[in-house]
């Protein structure tokens, strides 16, 4: 049971560097970013091959940056452009990116599942008291909390956290009281696509890496952010942990229903209080 | 000169979709009736268009080869899907992505109803486009009050859901293996095994996709498809005004999962073969690729884009299997610069060269006859 929890930890905490980025996205652009698994899973393979060449650590810091590149770009050059139309306009946008990349790992590292070996420094196991647990995957789950705390920090006590909070809320008024809004978007959009760069990075050697891992995510990401409310960035974050934890129990205690737990658990949800855990009706 | 140029660049033809055509012009200002009997006129105009299209697409078989053929007619069956996702967009401008439930419950259901009873084929099909239309209306009454992007979600993530169950209930859809169907009995006067070749299935294939064009074409135009549009704008708005607008929508989408349903069948009935991807989001984003790529605000659109997506498919096959970056680079260059996709793209040139022609038989008249003759007419 012990063990459960762990593992349902370590994936909730993958589920919550994903969400926390895309409820990001979503807050100051308006859109759900359908190219997040993709980017996810670009990451993961990136990082399979900087691991192989040289480490995991190098891969570990490299990856969410130049991810975080990439989503300058999309946002300076994609999403911008589209500010003044239909939010769906930016979701095909993004829709497009997903087959983008879909093609180019497909085309650079096949079919096949791949695997990347964890660093010597985190093999084996951790004896915690209760259990023996693998310490690569405590490394995920503290890394995950630490940067959700990071941002959460970043969020409520830095200038440009505020200026992400305040164009979130009203995106008009914050520009007419002279933020730069397309800056700010434009960080946070970057910030996102890095945020799924390292859940990326840090599945690698959890995971196995093929080219569906990508939708797999993507799916079970935005169940998160329905769940957790949309427009709220701590609404997922608990729904994150929520789902990853309901998702380890169900697949040890009912593994044929185990499939069909967060999608339940959305329609619940939706059914019960359409605006999720902390979301804001206005919001969508 | 000047004075002319600027009449014709001015003068653009009207939207015909834009106002809706009441009997009674007469009480109506002079500008408003001037509009409503050009749309009546442009309508025409489609319809006629259409009627051409629908007869000289029968004489197919005896143009194109049995391959191209083939291809025709998988370019009509996921025409048919990006059109049930198309129409849905353009008319109450929600976004699913849960449709291939419907084309894969409506094929999973014929194949089961034709193996597990003894009904005759005609009612056989009927019951499997019935199943998936009562699957859509059952999703569209729980999910269409959701907005915009929320409703892309959720539909995506209950066509998730039906295809986890497609692949645990192994021993209705033979999982990751697919399914074979023999289907038996007499169709439309012709053994249903003979669906199985293009030429003899073409006249249907094509028969279905034209009518179904014409029956969405029609919906738009009625009264209850002008409520739909006015409820895309604004929902407050209409339900202020009294109008229902909880209804309509689930109408809309229980229409649009009727036509993905009649997509699902004929590609069973044309290739006696269900698989599992045929339930996984990928089909529906396909098409929904495929509806944007067209344009989504014609209903021809739609299977322009099936058309195209096919004819590039084919082509890419030779070299590497490309087609998905290159689908997913259309895309973004469709979305980001001309956002009605290939019918706007068609537009814009039919205008640009109209625009042409009557400048340069302008200036050809006024350098020979001093302008006079066609300034009065």
């Amino acid at each position: 049971m012990f063990v459960q929890v762990l593992n349902g930890l370590a994936f909730g905490v993958l589920l919550l560097v994903l969400s926390s980025g895309l409820a990001l996205i979503f807050g100051l652009r308006g859109v759900v970013n359908f190219a997040h698994g993709a980017i996810y899973m670009l990451a993961a393979y990136v990082a399979m091959a900087i691991t192989d060449r040289t480490s995991f650590w190098l891969a570990l810091v490299t990856v969410p940056v130049l991810l975080a590149a990439a989503g300058l770009l999309v946002d300076r050059f994609g999403l911008r452009h589209l500010s003044g139309r239909s939010p769906l306009d930016m979701v095909l946008l993004t829709f497009g990116i997903t087959f983008v990349v879909a093609d180019v790992i497909q085309t650079t590292w096949g079919t096949r599942a791949h695997t990347i070996d964890p660093p010597s420094a985190l093999q084996g196991s951790t004896d915690l008291g209760l259990a023996t647990y693998p310490t690569y995957r405590l490394f995920v789950i503290a890394m995950g909390l630490l940067v959700c705390a990071a941002l959460i920090a970043w969020l409520k006590f830095s200038r440009t956290g505020l200026f992400v909070r305040a164009a979130g809320d009203d995106r008009t008024t914050t520009g007419a009281m002279g933020v730069n809004v397309d800056r700010v978007s434009g960080t946070v959009v970057a910030l996102g696509f890095g945020l799924a760069g390292l859940a990326g990075v840090l599945a690698g050697p959890y995971l196995t890496l093929s080219p569906a891992m990508g939708t797999e995510i993507l799916i079970t990401t935005f169940i998160v952010v329905v769940v957790g409310g949309l427009g709220s960035i701590g609404g997922p974050m608990i729904a994150a942990l929520l789902v990853g934890l309901a998702h380890a129990l169900a697949t040890v205690q009912a593994p044929t229903f185990s499939a069909y737990v967060p999608y339940l658990l959305m329609l619940g949800v939706l059914l019960v209080r359409p605006q999720g855990i902390a979301g804001r009706r206005t919001a969508l | 000169m000047t004075a002319a140029n600027d009449v014709s660049g001015a003068a653009g033809p009207q939207d015909s979709r834009s106002q809706h055509a009441p009997r009674s012009p007469g009480i109506l200002p002079d500008g408003v009736a001037a509009t409503m009997r050009r749309a009546r006129r442009a309508a025409r105009w489609q319809a006629l268009g259409w009627l051409a299209l629908a007869v000289a697409g029968l004489g197919a078989p005896w143009v194109i080869s049995l391959y191209q053929l083939h291809l025709a007619q998988q370019a009509v069956v996921l025409g048919l899907l990006a059109l049930s996702i198309g129409w849905l967009l353009r008319q109450t401008g929600q976004l699913s992505f849960g449709h291939a439930a419907f084309y894969g419950i409506a094929g999973y259901g014929t194949a089961y109803v034709a193996q597990h009873t003894a009904l005759p084929i005609g009612l056989t099909l009927v019951v499997g486009i019935g199943l998936g239309t009562l699957a859509a209306l059952v999703v569209g009454l729980l999910t269409i009050r959701a907005p915009g992007i929320a409703f892309a979600m959720l539909t995506l993530a209950i066509g998730m859901l039906v295809w986890v169950a497609g692949g645990q209930m192994h021993s209705v859809t033979r999982g990751a293996d697919g399914l074979n169907v023999q289907l038996e009995g007499t169709l439309l006067g012709k053994d249903v095994m003979l669906y199985g070749n293009p030429v003899e299935a073409w006249p249907v294939v094509w028969g279905v996709l034209m009518l179904t064009v014409a029956v969405l074409w029609f919906l738009s135009r009625c009264t209850w498809g002008r409520r739909l549009a006015s409820i895309r704008d604004n929902e407050e708005r209409m339900r202020f005004s009294g109008y229902a607008t909880y209804w309509p929508r689930v109408a809309a989408f229980a229409a649009s999962g009727l036509v993905a349903s009649i997509a699902g069948t004929l590609n069973l009935v044309t290739t006696s073969f269900m698989s599992l991807t045929a339930l996984y989001w990928s089909t529906s984003g396909l098409a929904l690729i495929v509806a944007v790529i067209g344009g989504v605000r014609s209903v021809l659109g739609p299977p322009l884009g099936a058309v195209l997506f096919v004819l590039l498919q084919n082509y890419l096959a030779g070299s590497g299997d490309h087609y998905q970056a290159v689908i997913g680079t259309v895309l973004i260059a469709v979305v980001l610069l001309a956002p009605g996709g290939c019918t706007e793209i068609l537009e814009r040139v039919g205008k640009a060269a109209a625009s042409l022609l009557r400048r340069e038989s302008r200036t050809s008249d006024s350098s020979s006859n001093r302008g006079g003759s066609r300034a009065a007419t």
